[in-house]
């Protein structure tokens, strides 16, 4: 049952690595993006200490897995929304396979795939030329690799509810651009939350956006420690499960629309 | 096994009405028109028979096969696959058929022909052993060698589709459905992908359904034709006695103006069938039915001529298109 999906991870892992052009151009943006960050943050702190708590040290290494996980916390909600604007979402049915986790596999292969080519890399140039910090505890270290990977699925879970969105809209781009501007601003990858006002702070807490970015960033820096860490872990987890059900519940309505009206 | 008993589907569709108001009117009221696609479908299906399914443009062929497929619910009526409703159990009914639909690609993969015929053989958990026995049949009969490290997206439609077919039988299906497979290839591609649907038949007994314009790929492979018009099947049974009873006729059909009065010929007699039908882009249009037996398509035009006169005319052949129509007229249609 299961190596079927590692089969279709694997293919995309190929598929990855069948496209250079792409790769360089995403590496050149993606580096860009990193130094043009850090220099605005070395230009706030302009030789102070402290800003709301953060030394620039700690900022900046936050700063650059911010970004970077970002950049992975999406998933398949352009395939999908194609196979449903094709209507080739019928013929996918024929498929014994569950699209939803075929369309993961497939993405999350191409997601390790490419941290390895552009993330490691990037993070290593980086620790090298800006000194980034090392996790505080090596139980943070583990506990930052394991909330990447829940991010990860999250991150595809969510996109998947937004793919399935292309039954009932024939324009997709806006809640695309939508959607993106609510990540990069509410899961922390643009600014620290705890850098937010304590109202706004707390009604991201309501969001699943801060279990994408803030916790396992916040974790690694030592920005959540001790009990709330492991509650921050317990709702990501909860999170993946609330979502899934969503998205399931979502996908039989919308698959309704192909079954019985004909798509 | 196929079993399909009074199954009739109803295709609903909200209306849109245009304009932006329109759009925030049918945020709360909404038009629905329901349209009846098939009814009254009932046909068995034994394991290795090859069944051409046909009939005129719309008339409910691709309905069906989704129908069987178990992409579309019936509204009413019930499909059995081998004792499965495909509707419900979508996984379990995936593993025992095959598809492949003339206008829709399967090979969605970006990967070269080998890798996506591999990815194939995990995603329907087949052994290896029957795998790779099925592979080198359909790699040599469809003649899939040169073919096989291209990426499924350079390749031309005829190759495309015979990959397709290999796609579809690679998994030893049980039943497998062919949508126009056969649609914008050249002669002899057609004539490969005959044979392999053939082979594939008389080696695994692979029931096929198939769905075709072209009268040769149903003469050529299927013994058993259901014949379908507007939703309803108006014949089941063997190809030859469908000629018999219906291809014999052929039809000339003469475009007029429509304020000409049309004269019939008087040798014409009551030897020939006429079916009057307006039109607004041709304008008047007679359609002459004559046995070929008798007459010759060069008579017929030389006596309407004589009578009338005629902008345009047209000689059908004896396509499916003809008999359909033949069988429609017969049942008292316009
Ligand atoms: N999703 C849909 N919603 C509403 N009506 C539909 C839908 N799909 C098909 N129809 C209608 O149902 C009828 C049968 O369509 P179908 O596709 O089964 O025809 P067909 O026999 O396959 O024709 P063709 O030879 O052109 O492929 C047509 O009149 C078509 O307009
Ligand atoms: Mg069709």
């Amino acid at each position: 049952m299961v190596k079927k999906y590692l089969m279709l991870a694997k293919s995309s892992i190929h598929l990855d690595i069948a496209y250079p052009a792409w790769y360089w151009s995403h590496l050149i943006v993606t580096f860009s993006k990193l130094v043009l960050m850090v220099s605005f943050w070395s230009a706030v702190f302009d030789g102070k200490q402290l800003i709301n708590g953060w030394d620039l040290s700690s900022l900046i290494t936050y700063t650059v897995l911010s970004m970077l996980l970002n950049e992975y916390v999406n998933g398949a909600s352009w395939e999908l929304s194609n196979l449903i604007r094709t209507g080739q979402i019928s013929v996918e049915l024929l498929r014994p396979y569950d699209l939803h986790f075929r369309l993961m596999a497939q993405d999350v292969g191409a997601t390790i795939s490419n941290m390895m080519r552009t993330a490691v890399p990037l993070v290593l140039f980086m620790a090298f030329v800006y000194h980034l910090q090392f996790p505080v505890t090596i139980l943070a270290g583990i506990l930052f690799l394991w909330t990447v990977m829940v991010a990860i699925v999250l991150g595809n879970l969510i996109d998947l509810i937004i793919g399935t969105m292309a039954f009932w809209l024939e324009n997709m781009w806006g809640l695309r651009v939508f959607k993106a501007a609510l990540f990069l601003f509410f899961n922390g990858a643009l600014i620290p939350l705890n850098m937010f006002p304590d109202w706004l702070q707390y009604l991201c807490m309501w969001t699943p956006f801060p279990s994408l970015v803030y916790t396992p960033v916040g974790i690694f820096t030592g920005r959540i420690v001790g009990e709330p860490m492991w509650i921050a872990c317990f709702i990501q987890l909860l999170w993946v499960v609330v979502i899934f059900i969503v998205l399931r519940l979502v996908w039989r309505v919308a698959l309704r629309k192909v079954t019985v009206f004909g798509g | 096994m196929i079993d399909v008993r009074n199954v009739r589907k109803v295709y609903e569709r909200i209306e849109k009405t245009p304009g932006l108001w329109g759009a925030v009117k049918s945020l709360f009221v909404q038009r629905r028109k329901t349209f009846v696609a098939v009814e009254h479908l009932n046909f068995q299906i034994q394991q290795g028979e090859m069944v051409a399914y046909i009939g005129a443009n719309g008339a409910g062929k691709s309905t069906t096969i989704k129908l069987l497929c178990g992409i579309l619910t019936p509204t009413e009526g019930e499909v059995l696959i081998n004792g499965i409703d495909p509707s419900q159990k979508r996984i379990q009914n995936a593993k025992q058929i095959g598809a492949v639909f003339g206008q829709r690609t399967q090979l969605l993969w970006d990967l070269p022909v080998r890798e996506s015929f591999e990815l194939l053989k995990h995603i329907y958990e087949v052994e290896a052993s029957s795998f790779g026995e099925m592979y080198d049949l359909c790699v040599h009969v469809l003649q899939l060698e040169a073919l096989l490290n291209v990426p499924v997206r350079q390749l031309s439609l005829g190759q495309k589709m015979r990959c397709e077919l290999a796609a579809a039988f690679l998994h030893s299906p049980s039943i497998v459905y062919l949508d126009e497979p056969t649609i914008g290839l050249d002669v002899s591609v057609k004539a490969r992908i005959r044979t392999f649907i053939r082979e594939m038949n008389r080696v695994h007994r692979t029931t096929v359904i198939l769905t075709s314009h072209d009268m040769q790929d149903i003469e050529e492979l299927c013994q058993r034709v259901i014949l379908i018009d507007q939703g309803k099947i108006m014949y089941d049974g063997s190809i030859d006695q469908l000629k018999k009873e219906y291809g014999q006729e052929r039809i000339v059909e003469f475009h007029m103006e429509s304020s000409v009065e049309w004269r019939q010929p008087e040798r014409f007699g009551s030897f020939v069938t006429v079916k009057h039908a307006d039109s607004e882009d041709v304008g008047h249009t007679v359609s002459v039915g004559f046995d070929p037996t008798i007459w010759s398509a060069s008579e017929i035009i030389s006596e309407v001529l004589k009578t009338n006169k005629v902008n345009d005319l047209k000689v059908l052949e004896g396509s499916i298109e003809t008999i359909v129509r033949a069988i429609y007229e017969r049942n008292g249609g316009g």
